[in-house]
């Protein structure tokens, strides 16, 4: 993948020693597990496809992280990477989602019917609500290795795959090389477009090769319902619309997910899964469900409150910035979504989204009126 | 000469094409991971690349770039302690005053990384030294991070000493938790209120909970009521199991008058009272007296 001897077997020709890369001045968790010693037992094995630990390292080698935020500084070439670089990936999926062991089995929910509310989130504060997550498919290697025929292939078989959905999943295939000016400003003006990555995160992942070969952007007819190929992962997969209606978003979600999948097994090309990782993405962070389920929500004034950092992580909630969709001109607006990935279900990590959101709208109402929350304000769950 | 300049409009016209593509973010927030928003930009200015900055800059990347959190270049270099690229960004138009999702300034990561040098810079090229949101106050940081050199930067530039953020307390109280006993030996000399905590609770109660002895005494030293009790009825002697703080509440005598009239005049003249002190033409003897030299 990034090129030179250190990724493939002539390097064995120097001691561990001599090739081990220096970690003294990272904060990622790939470099607080990686021993001098691990990495010995580690230097001379690869997968079927050939992903070496050097290529699962280097994007944590070249980014030493940041003081304050850590990354997990390691991504899978494959789906056998993380069997074969398990003594690696094992501790760093524990340190990243809360304590998971390797004997952890995850869970699997993608009923929509098991959400229960989550229809009637007030439209007043909650803007707009999505649900995301990534998919990779079976057969072929991870956007950090896949060679141009395998990502051309998953390209392939994803417009086959697309083009074949019907109803409220109706919709068109836009391929990064081929685009118009006028679909380009469309896909701009709908916050859908996306772009050879800068980060150099990504760049020393592999992600960006032969940009932009084989990417695109695919949504339904109701902008309702969008798929990114070839991207950070095979696919990324959103479900979304105005409002604070996250049942049916949710549902759309769900099967949407489900047709796609269907004609990717009859293909024999179904998504990589197992009862240990859940699905099995190019990052470890997003390992299990993949999923963030968020919405857009104002709270000016809980937001201000002294306890919103200790709210959110009681209600196992993450915030972000909302890069300017539904908010140009509003403040106090934020991006809520769960925090976890793995060891819940789809549903349970929807439904902590749901339940955490309408907590703290009837919270933002209540310092409206210049009431107390402390009442309110939940035990760490 | 033709050539390097129009190379420099391509680069110009593809950091512009992103900025746009984007409504002045770094990349589509729809499915974006938390890294995906770094540019090199971030990246060269967090881990002080002095080089690359100037590369990009001069191709005209859009020095005001920001993640979906609102971060900048100027915030990470902050971050990172990094003078030269951040005095780098300032020149090429960064906003000292930028403000990130979180609410952090500029000078509040200045503050994260405790870099004097750096801290002053910063203070020259922004309008506001207080935080833009309460819980991101670059003086609290300080404090807690033990920066002994930023805080006494801070005061000079005349933020409040007394300032109490809710949960957080007052940056005295902040650095008797971390028994950091520089910076609370400069806070104190500087103005801070010795009884000015957290609610009810003092700094001398934050110190005896853990165990800082010579804050404890510091405290003392600078008329701290031994006697006060917090919103659960504690004096500080409640609060601690370390037998020489013990002694020393228990044995802490009456003060002579000379100490008690110190700790009421320089009460009468607060933080700015003090400050303007320094310039008055006083006795050495008077000087020493009331500013502790």
């Amino acid at each position: 993948m990034p090129f030179g001897n250190t990724h493939n077997n002539f390097k064995l020709n120097y001691s561990v020693d001599e090739e081990y890369p220096d970690l003294s001045k990272h904060n990622n968790h790939m470099a607080k597990v990686l021993t001098k010693e691990m990495y010995g037992k580690l230097r001379d094995k690869q997968t079927s496809t050939g992903f070496t630990v050097d290529d699962v390292i280097q994007t944590g080698v070249d980014n030493p992280g940041h003081p304050f935020i850590m990354t997990v500084g390691c991504v899978a070439g494959d789906e056998e990477s993380y069997e074969v670089f398990k003594d690696l990936f094992d501790p760093v999926i524990s340190d990243r989602h809360g304590g998971y062991k390797a004997t952890d089995k995850h869970k699997t929910d993608l009923n929509f019917e098991n959400l229960k509310g989550g229809d009637d989130l007030d439209p007043n504060y909650v803007l707009s609500s999505r649900v995301r997550t990534g998919r990779s498919i079976k057969g072929y290697a991870l956007p950090p290795h896949n060679s141009r025929g395998e990502r051309r292939a998953v390209e392939k078989l994803s417009v086959e795959a697309l083009s074949s959905l019907d109803g409220e999943f109706k919709g068109k295939y836009y391929p990064l090389k081929s685009m118009t000016d006028a679909e380009q400003e469309q896909l701009i003006a709908d916050h859908f477009l996306f772009d050879k990555p800068v980060s150099p995160l990504l760049l020393a992942a592999g992600m960006a090769r032969d940009w932009p070969d084989a990417r695109g952007i695919w949504h339904n007819e109701n902008k309702t319902f969008l798929v990114w190929v070839n991207e950070e992962d095979h696919l990324r997969v959103i479900s979304m619309q105005k409002g604070g209606n996250m049942k049916e978003v949710f549902k759309r979600f769900c099967v949407g997910l489900q047709r796609i999948e269907e004609i990717f097994k009859k293909h024999n090309h179904g998504f990589m899964w197992n009862e240990h990782l859940g699905f099995v993405l190019t990052c470890p962070s997003n390992l299990g469900t993949g999923l963030r389920g968020g919405v857009h929500v104002k709270l000016p004034k809980l937001s201000t409150h002294a306890k919103f950092e200790e709210i959110l992580t009681r209600l196992r909630l993450q915030k972000r910035g909302t890069g300017g969709v539904d908010t140009a001109s509003v403040g106090g607006v934020f991006d809520i979504s769960n925090a976890d990935r793995i060891g819940s279900s789809e549903v349970e990590q929807v439904q902590c989204v749901v339940d955490g959101v309408k907590l703290m709208v009837e919270m933002e109402k209540k310092l409206e009126k210049g009431e107390s929350i402390d009442s309110m304000i939940p035990a760490q769950k | 000469m033709a050539v390097v300049h129009a190379e420099g409009n391509v680069w110009i016209k593809q950091w512009d094409h992103r900025f746009h593509m984007y409504g002045g973010q770094t990349c589509s927030p729809l499915m974006a991971g938390s890294w995906d928003d770094r540019t090199p930009l971030h990246d060269a200015a967090l881990q002080g690349r002095l080089l690359p900055l100037r590369r990009l800059l001069s191709q005209g990347y859009n020095v005001g770039m920001a993640t979906l959190d609102g971060i900048t270049a100027l915030h990470e270099a902050c971050v990172g302690g990094h003078f030269t690229c951040a005095k780098l960004l300032l020149e090429h138009g960064a906003d000292a005053n930028a403000v990130t999702f979180d609410g952090a300034t500029p000078l509040f990561s200045a503050c994260c990384s405790g870099n004097p040098a750096l801290v002053s810079l910063i203070l020259t090229h922004s309008s506001a030294h207080h935080p833009a949101h309460l819980l991101c106050s670059p003086l609290h940081e300080a404090a807690k991070r033990g920066h002994t050199a930023c805080v006494e930067l801070l005061l000079s530039h005349g933020v409040n000493v007394d300032m109490e953020l809710p949960s957080v307390g007052t940056a005295l109280y902040c650095a008797c938790e971390v028994k950091s006993t520089d910076c609370v030996l400069t806070l104190l000399i500087l103005g801070a209120d010795v009884q000015c905590g957290r609610g009810l609770d003092t700094p001398l109660h934050a110190a005896c909970r853990v165990g800082g002895a010579k804050e404890a005494e510091l405290l003392l030293e600078h008329g701290a009521d031994r006697t006060s009790r917090n919103s659960e009825g504690k004096t500080p002697l409640d609060l601690t199991s370390d037998q020489s703080i013990k002694h020393l509440l228990q044995t802490a005598g009456t003060c002579s008058l000379s100490q008690l009239c110190r700790w009421c005049i320089r009460r009468s003249l607060g933080q700015k009272g003090l400050n303007k002190t320094k310039t008055l033409c006083l006795p050495h003897m008077l000087h020493n007296y009331l500013l502790y030299h």
